[in-house]
């Protein structure tokens, strides 16, 4: 399998200043992954493959990307590092009527034609957080499997959740909102977890995920409830991976990231739907599959792409077409941590638990 | 085009259901299903003969969550041809 690892020097200097350190770390992780082949370029610098350095601009770094394919062969996994000042999304034509101008994406760095509601490659980010320190931690993540999960969801959404949840957990411990609320909300709920649920409202401009009951908005979760969090995270909610001019002071998937056992998260960079009830649909199917996948033992980023071509699928069997939500769905769902992560101990824990 | 008729059946359906959007006129969509070849051959699926129109019908209003922030609801309630429900959706 050939990797990417993918940024921008002048932007990351930018970013994070002293980029040393974390130069060192990638040649670390690269070092790690044995059975891989992994590389390690700057779009804005000259490299061993002769590749024409670029600017910083999507459109021209997929280009990069497709111009080292031809003299290095298929990449099959993109990892970028760095957030959206330092390989920016795709502002995407919006698919549907609503009020997000543009959908942020990264499906065309993972697509090799310009259909890029199919992705042909893996690709995830690790978002900088305006610290180096941040973007390491992304890529030592080790896993510690507890076979436990935790979810949430608005109460109007509860039996739609279920649907998701049970892919995961049992569908009675999933927590709703209301009652929840983020103040009666236990930090403890997501500590040693493999796997956390959000089906939450969200804003671009609050870093609260809400509950729903009638016409009522209660908080379900702040920042101040994340305390020791850990596992996969899969979130609905609108906006949930909208990251740009956001820290961990007021984005609560990067809030998530900085936590040293959370070990990825795939989230929507704008409004995203989901269906009322079963079956699943859109960000229910999404995030159900992503879960399904992570849950057989294959890494986030395959777990992720899979996720996209069987919604993709399903969606084409049961209605015949893509219309404008499933579109959407399709292109605003990111993923960010390390796609080579995989929750590989739960195989042999759960063949232990077979033999018993 | 979408008639009247059906337009109200949705309406007092989404009333029922859905009570914050009680009173909301709907903006309605008309979509031109057209066989999307491309999507179909990468999934290496054998591309079906879709033509045909679907509506959507969006109610669309503004809410404020306890900590006064302002989010978009939208419900989204798409139907065929005949005018049968074919999904509906909700803003997350």
């Amino acid at each position: 399998m050939r990797i990417l690892m993918l940024s921008g020097k002048d932007a990351l200097k930018r970013q994070i200043n002293n980029i040393l350190n974390l130069e060192k770390a990638v040649q670390k992780y690269i070092k790690n992954k044995r059975i891989h082949q992994v590389i390690f370029l700057y779009y804005d610098r000259k490299n061993r493959f002769k590749v024409k350095k670029t600017k910083k601009d999507a459109r021209s770094i997929r280009k990069f990307i497709q111009q080292l394919e031809t003299k290095w062969g298929n990449i099959d996994c993109l990892l970028i590092l760095g957030g959206d000042k330092v390989v920016p999304f795709f502002r995407l034509k919006n698919p549907c009527d609503d009020n997000d101008k543009k959908v942020l994406s990264d499906n065309p760095y993972a697509s090799r034609d310009n259909n890029f509601l199919i992705p042909e490659r893996v690709c995830a980010r690790l978002p900088d957080n305006n610290d180096a320190g941040f973007i390491i931690g992304q890529l030592k993540k080790y896993s510690k499997v507890t076979l436990k999960s935790f979810g949430i969801s608005t109460k109007v959404w509860k039996k739609a959740s279920e649907n998701v949840y049970q892919q995961i957990g049992k569908v009675r411990d999933m927590k709703v909102s209301p009652p929840v609320k983020s103040k009666t909300f236990k930090a403890r709920w997501l500590q040693n977890k493999d796997f956390l649920y959000f089906n939450l409202h969200g804003s671009k401009l609050s870093a609260n995920w809400y509950g729903q009951k009638g016409g009522k908005y209660p908080v379900a979760i702040g920042l101040e409830n994340i305390k020791k969090a850990s596992g996969v995270v899969g979130c609905e909610a609108c906006y949930g991976a909208y990251i740009l001019n956001k820290s961990q002071e007021n984005a609560m998937s990067l809030k998530l990231l900085g936590e040293k056992r959370i070990y990825g998260f795939c989230g929507s960079t704008t409004i995203a739907y989901g269906p009322v009830a079963p079956p699943s649909s859109e960000a229910d199917l999404m995030v159900k599959y992503f879960f399904e996948y992570v849950n057989q033992g294959l890494t986030l980023g395959e777990s992720f792409k899979n996720a996209k071509l069987d919604f993709a699928r399903k969606v084409l069997r049961r209605q015949g077409f893509l219309d404008d939500d499933d579109q959407k769905t399709l292109l605003q769902f990111v993923l960010y941590g390390d796609p080579t992560f995989r929750l590989e101990h739960k195989i042999f824990k759960k063949k232990g638990k077979k033999q018993k | 085009m979408i008639n009247k008729k059906t337009v109200n059946r949705i309406k007092r359906m989404v009333s029922k259901q859905f009570p914050e959007f009680k009173g909301i006129d709907p903006k309605i969509l008309e979509r031109k299903v057209k066989p999307q070849s491309a999507i179909y051959r990468k999934l290496l699926l054998g591309t079906p003969k879709i033509l045909g129109k679907v509506f959507r019908l969006k109610f669309e209003k503004k809410v404020t969550t306890v900590d006064e922030m302002e989010i978009d609801r939208i419900l989204t309630v798409t139907l065929n041809e005949a005018g049968k429900i074919i999904k509906i959706t909700e803003s997350r």
